[in-house]
């Protein structure tokens, strides 16, 4: 696998964990050298810690996972003094992953650009559905188009936006991501989903997930290769990779990178492995 | 540094216990010397991507002489069910052992079990024994057929037991007052592990700790989707039943969020 230069970030191979997928990096350096990843995406973080959603957070459904974790994450400044020291040794670069108000961002972003390691700034443009069917369309592009804007105003690093499938539409999102002066879209996020018990009744303590794993595959592989043919912007694929095949996929419908997510679960060794084979 | 590995571990013994309960015999050798009671290996199941994430199942036995660990569990959804019918012989993807254990506390041990909760309760019970801690073990399950591991721990502990289908629930049988110096144990169902924890502030008990049960996601806490809500001063915050837990203070656990 090659050296590549996506979204302005120089990587040492194509395949990038999913933001959220491998924490801030210890966790699974029992189970594979981070170094070998092409970057190492951190989980969503908020500027004041976030508890996260009421359990239970996880259901299994055919080839995929319901999740609603509710970005629980311990906040930027937690990562700062302490997280960060963990990824002394790793080489490759670290792509923080950030949400919040256009104020937040800002904030956040000019802490996280004075870390060496940090290549990228990725502005999760998430989003609850109720949230979303609030505010409509229109206010959710204005606001997707203020939160990359922030962060590009506030460091010197490049901006990539992760793209939430779900709200409004992928093409036109990434379109506003590019005006504001975001370098790369990662598509996507998971799928607004649900799963109910006999009763009716979620699954999840929440009444909504996100849907991810290989049962995602093939609808974010078509949202690649429309935002690719339609934006001017690089793309990172994402959405149930599990085979090197995927990741062939991805890069055949225009992606310039592949991350892997739900996969790393499974099988902790999935980026070795599909480096291996690719 | 976290004592967690990967290992491939050969079926060595898998029997039926009662119907949908099974006793899984592994020799994986380096997980077994390395095992604490409380902790859990994450097993993958299936052969693919469907079921698509792995099962976290209690140590109920961990041999480091022999190099076998033994699991108890219960048929209960895809990923059980492929796992009841993996033959003698065969090899599973084991990570572990995970998880933070319980701690071998004295100078009295009272352990209350509901069904399955025997399993990580089973392990404590010799290792307690062994450090010379007097052990009660109090457990309950539906019917007689169905309290299993009886011979091991009546070996190890003063064994009372309660079945349900004779009327009675194991909170029927525990004693209104303990001895300061006791530390509780809990495993099993929620519903039951709240009582637990109300009767064993009322107990006048010196404190104890349960472990719990969640779905998971990587099992190595990257991923929060196990979070359990605990009681932090006047704060409710979510902690990791993989690394944080499996195994809390009992007065920590929010039952109620």
């Amino acid at each position: 696998m090659d050296k590549c230069v996506v979204g302005g970030v120089e990587l040492q191979n194509p395949l990038l964990n999913a933001a959220g997928t491998m924490g801030f990096g210890p966790s699974y350096a029992d189970y594979i050298d981070l170094n070998l990843l092409g970057g190492l995406t951190t989980r969503t973080m908020t500027c004041r810690p976030r508890g996260g959603a009421p359990r239970p957070r996880l259901w299994e459904t055919r080839a995929g996972a319901l999740n609603r974790v509710g970005l629980q994450n311990p906040g930027y400044e937690k990562f700062v003094s302490t997280f960060y020291k963990g990824l002394a040794g790793l080489r490759v670069p670290v792509i923080a992953s950030i949400t919040g108000t256009e104020e937040e961002i800002g904030l956040m972003t000019r802490a996280l650009c004075a870390l060496e390691r940090v290549k990228a700034i990725e502005v999760n443009l998430y989003c609850e559905p109720e949230e979303y069917y609030d505010m409509g369309r229109e206010a959710y592009l204005e606001r997707c188009r203020r939160q990359v804007a922030a962060a590009v105003a506030a460091g010197d690093r490049p901006v990539w936006a992760k793209l939430l499938p779900m709200a409004g539409d992928v093409v036109e999102t990434a379109a506003v991501v590019r005006a504001a002066g975001g370098r790369c879209v990662v598509c996507a996020n998971s799928y607004w989903a649900m799963a109910l018990d006999s009763a009716g009744k979620s699954r999840l303590g929440s009444p909504t997930g996100g849907l991810t794993g290989p049962a995602i595959k093939p609808i974010s592989l078509f949202l690649v290769q429309q935002v690719s043919q339609r934006v001017d912007i690089d793309v990172v694929g994402c959405g149930g990779v599990v085979t090197a095949d995927d990741v062939r996929e991805y890069l055949a419908a225009g992606a310039k990178a592949v991350a892997v997510g739900t996969a790393n679960f499974t099988e902790p060794e999935t980026i070795r492995q599909l480096i291996e084979s690719l | 540094m976290s004592d967690r590995t990967r290992e491939y571990a050969v079926v060595e013994r898998h029997r039926t216990l009662q119907p949908s309960y099974y006793e899984l015999r592994l020799r994986a050798p380096v997980i077994a010397g390395r095992s604490r009671p409380g902790q859990f290996v994450f097993i993958r199941v299936g052969e693919g991507f469907d079921p698509l994430l792995r099962r976290p199942i209690s140590i109920c036995d961990a041999d480091a002489v022999a190099g076998t660990i033994t699991l108890l569990y219960q048929a209960v959804g895809r990923g059980t069910d492929w796992l009841s019918h993996v033959p003698e012989g065969a090899q599973l993807d084991l990570m572990g052992p995970i998880g933070t254990p319980f701690p071998v506390e004295g100078p009295r041990a009272v352990l209350v079990a509901g069904g399955l909760g025997i399993a990580p309760l089973a392990l404590l019970t010799r290792q307690l024994r062994e450090a010379g801690i007097p052990v009660d073990v109090y457990y309950g399950a539906r019917d007689e057929a169905h309290l299993f591991c009886r011979d091991e721990l009546v070996e190890c502990a003063a064994l009372h037991t309660a079945a349900e289908s004779l009327g009675q629930t194991v909170l029927d049988i525990l004693p209104e007052r303990l001895a300061r110096e006791t530390t509780v144990y809990a495993c099993g169902p929620l519903a039951l592990l709240a009582a637990v924890q109300d009767w064993a502030s009322r107990s006048g008990c010196g404190g104890g700790y349960v472990s719990l049960e969640e779905r998971m996601a990587c099992g190595i806490g990257a991923c929060s989707g196990c979070g359990f809500p605990m009681n932090s001063g006047r704060r409710r915050l979510f902690k990791k039943v993989c690394v944080d837990g499996p195994v809390f203070p009992l007065e920590e656990v929010a039952f109620d969020g």
